[in-house]
């Protein structure tokens, strides 16, 4: 049961950065930025280079939406799936018996948070900038807001997670998570 | 449920009401008990930790049932049993005084001479009237049978208790009465016969014949000692004499029961053991004679259970044989009441939650309480049920509860370890050298289980898997706490419910 509701609670909370990260790049939305999906890319994501023509930036719009935006998504929901479970995996392995115990861990909650952001970054670098088939599609100031962004919101959504799906027992390794969890 | 009544008479009788304590904590005990010990050596050391014992059992149990302040809800077995005693006399000394003597007893010097030569043809002049009785009576139940009946009297607190009760039966109370003692030595073979009549007697001149059932539980040879020395071997019983003692009285048992229109108990359980269990040290009395506890002891508990709890007494003489002479299991104790298992379901649980509360959670309920505060299982089952840790009582009480579980696992420990080598493959209910260590003959609690023992804990009971300390952690946090618990009782509630295997 324990495990059921952290598994929902994943979902919920990897579901509010993606999906609506999915709306915003497929689907074409009155009151966000100029109101077309392809339009926002291009005028806030691809690096605005007034030599190029507008048919090769929609080309482009479209190349980074499919070739990169998709299959970042993709990766990410994915990957934080992974990491959470195995947080799940690895604090019940950690096997705490006793009261005073748990925050000796608090290590491993730091780690994994390295890892979150750290491959959550890079994953947005690569899909969005370096891979070839959209290779600096994107400006360079604006990967980097984008990578701030993803890291950010990794970031948020790493510490919500970890404070509602780490057991009561190994909740002393979330930082201020008891006090925090009045329960 | 009746009104129960226990009482212990000589030096195995207190052990065995040392025993019904711990039963009784385990939950093993009906809801509501009187105990009360018949021995002359009063200084007994075993006479004493059994006193101790109780009181201890009443000063934990009101820190875990005081209804509004802390408690642990009455569907949890812990503490169930309500034990009450005579108030500043748990035990009774029928001799009391510096050295008495049976011419004491008989006012010998003032009796005219036709009865002093009568009582010279009963008791040995030299050897057993002038005999000191202030350490027992020595193996000899013709002195123990008159002492006892002569200073029996209905004005002493201690048996107005039992007296009152009787005539409680009158108003349709229904009142159960259990004697244990041993067959063999003094105080016990003579005050076991000479205390049920007695009861018998008192029913039948109230006129009482139903409402009061009487059930005892005698003690057969089941330990042996060294042979004490020669300038004491008059003085003190010894263990060569036991069979032949018991055979005797056996003997005089069958004649005065059959003799009785109305049978004296409505149940008699005898206990024994084959081969005896050898004790590696002998006091003949007073505050050394501690011996430990020995397993056969828990059948009294379980027999005195059994009696109480029943819904109906049946008359009978009971006995049982364990499965395997060489072995001894938890599948060697009897049911109690058609409940199968639970005497092994409740000394395990009672086990575990002792070990447990010892060795993991104890710490963090006294000194180093700040570091947990906002630890799930604190809260729950502490901070939120209005537990003050900056009331020094709190600090008092968690001690006292540390106390008895300590206790409980030195007594179990002892039990245990004193009892194997009157089995060859020894006793198989609980791994006591997980907690405890036998050298040179004593059983020593260590200061603390190391961690790679403690890990051991989920195979601590025999012939069971339970839950490990992380399981019981992990339930300790999630444990819901019931409306009716408070106070302290809720965490030990939760503890307790936490370690059932």
């Amino acid at each position: 049961m324990r495990h059921i509701f952290s598994l929902i609670v994943i979902s919920i909370f990897v579901g509010l950065i993606i999906v609506p990260a999915y709306l915003v790049s497929f689907f074409d939305i009155g009151f966000i930025g100029r109101g077309d999906a392809i339009q926002n890319i291009i005028f806030y994501i691809l690096d605005q280079d007034p030599n190029m023509p507008g048919e090769e930036r929609v080309w482009n719009a479209e190349d980074l939406q499919l070739l990169g935006i998709q299959p970042l998504l993709i990766y990410l929901t994915a990957f934080w799936f992974i990491l959470f479970i195995v947080w799940i995996i690895i604090t019940e392995f950690l096997r705490i018996d006793r009261p005073n115990k748990a925050f000796k861990f608090m290590w491993i909650w730091f780690l994994f948070l390295a890892v979150m952001l750290a491959l959550s970054g890079y994953m947005t670098y690569y899909f969005l900038y370096s891979q070839k088939e959209v290779y600096q599609y994107v400006g360079g100031p604006q990967i980097t807001s984008i990578i701030f962004l993803t890291t950010i919101l990794s970031l948020i959504l790493f510490y919500l997670t970890t404070l509602f799906i780490t057991s009561r027992v190994n909740r002393p390794t979330v930082p201020l998570a008891t006090i925090l969890m009045r329960t | 449920m009746a009104d129960c009544y226990f009482i212990g008479i000589g030096g195995t009788g207190s052990k065995c009401v040392n025993n019904y304590v711990y039963s009784s904590a385990a939950g093993l005990g009906p809801d509501r008990l009187w105990i009360g010990m018949v021995d002359q050596d009063d200084a007994n050391g075993n006479v004493a930790e059994s006193r101790s014992n109780i009181e201890n059992y009443q000063r934990v149990r009101r820190i875990l049932r005081t209804p509004g302040l802390s408690d642990i809800n009455d569907k949890t077995d812990l503490f169930k049993t309500n034990i009450t005693t005579q108030v500043g006399q748990t035990s009774w000394c029928p001799l009391p005084g510096t050295a008495p003597t049976l011419k004491d007893v008989f006012s010998y010097d003032l009796l005219n001479k036709d009865l002093q030569d009568t009582i010279d043809c009963l008791y040995h002049p030299q050897e057993e009237l002038n005999l000191e009785l202030d350490e027992g009576f020595r193996a000899r139940p013709s002195i123990g049978a008159a002492a006892i009946l002569s200073r029996v009297q209905e004005n002493d607190p201690f048996w107005v208790n039992i007296f009152n009760a009787i005539d409680s039966a009158k108003a349709g109370t229904e009142v159960r009465i259990f004697l244990v003692s041993s067959i063999f030595g003094g105080t016990g073979a003579s005050g076991f016969p000479s205390i049920a009549r007695l009861i018998r007697s008192e029913m039948d001149k109230r006129g009482i014949r139903d409402g009061v059932h009487l059930g005892g539980a005698l003690m057969l040879p089941y330990f042996k000692f060294p042979k004490p020395g020669e300038d004491e071997i008059k003085e003190v019983a010894y263990a060569e004499s036991f069979l032949e003692q018991s055979r005797g009285a056996l003997d005089y048992y069958h004649r005065l029961f059959e003799k009785e229109q109305r049978k004296t108990f409505d149940q008699l359980y005898l206990v024994g053991w084959d081969p005896l269990i050898e004790l590696p040290v002998f006091e003949k009395g007073g505050n050394l004679q501690r011996n430990p506890a020995l397993l056969p002891e828990l059948f009294t508990s379980l027999a005195a259970s059994r009696f109480f709890m029943s819904n109906s007494v049946d008359n009978g003489i009971f006995h049982i044989a364990r499965n395997d002479a060489n072995a001894f299991s938890w599948d060697d104790f009897p049911e109690i009441n058609d409940q199968q298992k639970i005497v092994k379901d409740n000394l395990s649980q009672m086990t575990r939650t002792a070990l447990a509360y010892r060795e993991i959670y104890y710490p963090y309920l006294v000194d180093q309480w700040r570091k947990v505060k906002n630890e799930s299982w604190f809260r729950n089952t502490l901070l939120k049920q209005g537990v003050d840790f900056n009331n020094d009582e709190t600090s008092l009480n968690f001690n006292n509860l540390l106390a008895y579980f300590e206790n409980y696992l030195d007594w179990l420990a002892n039990m245990i370890h004193f009892s194997q080598n009157a089995t060859v493959q020894g006793i198989d209910l609980v791994d006591v050298n997980m907690f405890s260590q036998y050298e040179n003959s004593q059983v020593t609690i260590s200061d603390k289980v190391r961690d790679h023992q403690l890990k051991q804990f989920n195979s601590l009971i025999s012939g069971v898997n339970s839950s490990s300390l992380a399981k019981v952690f992990l339930k300790m946090n999630y444990s819901r706490v019931p409306k009716n618990r408070t106070g302290i009782g809720a965490f030990v509630g939760a503890l307790y419910e936490s370690c059932k295997s």
